[in-house]
């Protein structure tokens, strides 16, 4: 478990750097919204493929929204909550109306 | 969710808000903030400097042939640039004369303070530097590259990072004249690295490549830096003033080093 949350927070704290210091050189990540998608991306597939009940979805959007408000200009906790918000709704919207076979208990 | 568990979801969320306002009105982000600048900085400045390397080695490819004819404009831009400075080297000459002889000192010198770029905010036209309030750096004092070069002004102040504003943030705007003409406007910012010049009066005549240099008369900028050239204006019959689309002379790309004013006196 912390194992897992360690690499988490690596994985979140270097694609933060790296969308705010290395991307920002590419003129299609430095426009807002495509920036934000390579954080998004690996947020929204951890959150797809681990099975709904478990929790490092959840961790992980609060690492990744925890990174981006320490390296933006704005109120701090704004990206924190929203990436929780965002991470619970996914796995609400995923427990309640989709099922996937892969994950039923046999 | 059964009732008990989304009671209790409500209330942790209420309570993180509650936390969390609490934590930015005390300020707390602050000294959180410039830690996680403070140890990221050697990182950050190595993945500017290579994404600066990188997308330079690929547009170079991609641009070839922009690259060649900017080029023929460029070498015809130097020669007449050449016959300019020759004839200002002249004036300077005469200028200096001329205070020498009325007892005039000559303007001081801005303080400058070095900093080096090492992120950008990833919403905003905002980027990072790697000094702060431990080296002298205040809010609103301007930013500037070693071509004078408008960049911004200073906005949040941490120990040891400050936040530039850069002159292209939406909630940017100042007092600017296009260089010997005296038409005066204001620069605003639209995001994502462009800006317009507004409020110029309808009968002045502006004209594509016109530069645009700060004035000193909204005091947030010194006077005569130089911000941007006109790219393309913009002339409506049913508006009382004309508006003209600027392209910044400051590059994000090549922005690796630049050097915050301190203090300068607004001389005009």
């Amino acid at each position: 478990m912390i194992k897992k949350n360690i690499i988490l927070i690596l994985l979140f704290y270097f694609l933060v750097i790296i969308q705010t210091s290395f991307l920002v050189h590419f003129e299609i990540f430095s426009r807002k919204w495509i920036g934000l998608l390579v954080i998004f991306i690996p947020l929204l597939l951890i959150n797809l493929f681990e099975i709904p009940e478990k929790k490092s979805g959840v961790v992980a959007a609060a690492f990744a929204g925890f990174f981006i408000d320490v390296f933006s200009s704005g109120f701090f906790s704004v990206y924190l909550l929203t990436a929780i918000i965002f991470s619970l709704l996914i796995k609400f919207i995923l427990r309640r109306y989709v099922r996937f076979p892969v994950f039923k208990k046999t | 969710m059964k009732q008990p568990s989304r009671l209790k979801f409500g209330l942790v969320l209420i309570c993180l808000i509650l936390f969390f306002l609490l934590f930015n009105f005390l300020g707390l982000d602050r000294p959180l903030k410039n830690f996680f600048c403070l140890i990221s900085s050697p990182f950050q400045k190595a993945f500017w400097g290579a994404g600066k390397e990188i997308s330079d080695f690929f547009e170079t490819f991609s641009n070839n042939q922009k690259i060649k004819e900017e080029n023929k404009e460029l070498e015809l831009r130097v020669q007449e640039l050449l016959v300019e400075n020759n004839y200002l080297s002249e004036l300077e000459k005469e200028n200096k004369t001329l205070k020498e002889a009325l007892g005039i000192g000559l303007e001081e010198d801005f303080e400058l303070i070095f900093g080096q770029v090492i992120a950008k905010d990833i919403f905003k036209d905002i980027i990072k530097i790697n000094k702060g309030s431990e080296d002298g750096v205040s809010e609103g004092m301007p930013a500037i590259t070693s071509q004078k070069v408008l960049v911004g002004k200073v906005g949040k102040v941490y120990n040891n990072f400050s936040e530039i504003v850069l002159i292209s943030n939406t909630e940017s705007s100042f007092d600017a004249e296009i260089a010997e003409k005296e038409i005066y406007g204001v620069v605003k910012g639209l995001g994502n690295f462009e800006i317009y010049l507004d409020l110029i009066p309808k009968e002045e005549e502006i004209a594509e490549k016109d530069l645009i240099f700060t004035a000193a008369l909204g005091g947030v900028f010194p006077k005569g830096i130089l911000v941007g050239e006109i790219e393309k204006v913009e002339k409506k019959d049913i508006e009382t003033f004309q508006t003209a689309r600027l392209k910044p002379i400051f590059n994000i790309k090549e922005a690796e080093n630049l050097f915050i004013i301190s203090n300068f006196g607004f001389n005009d």
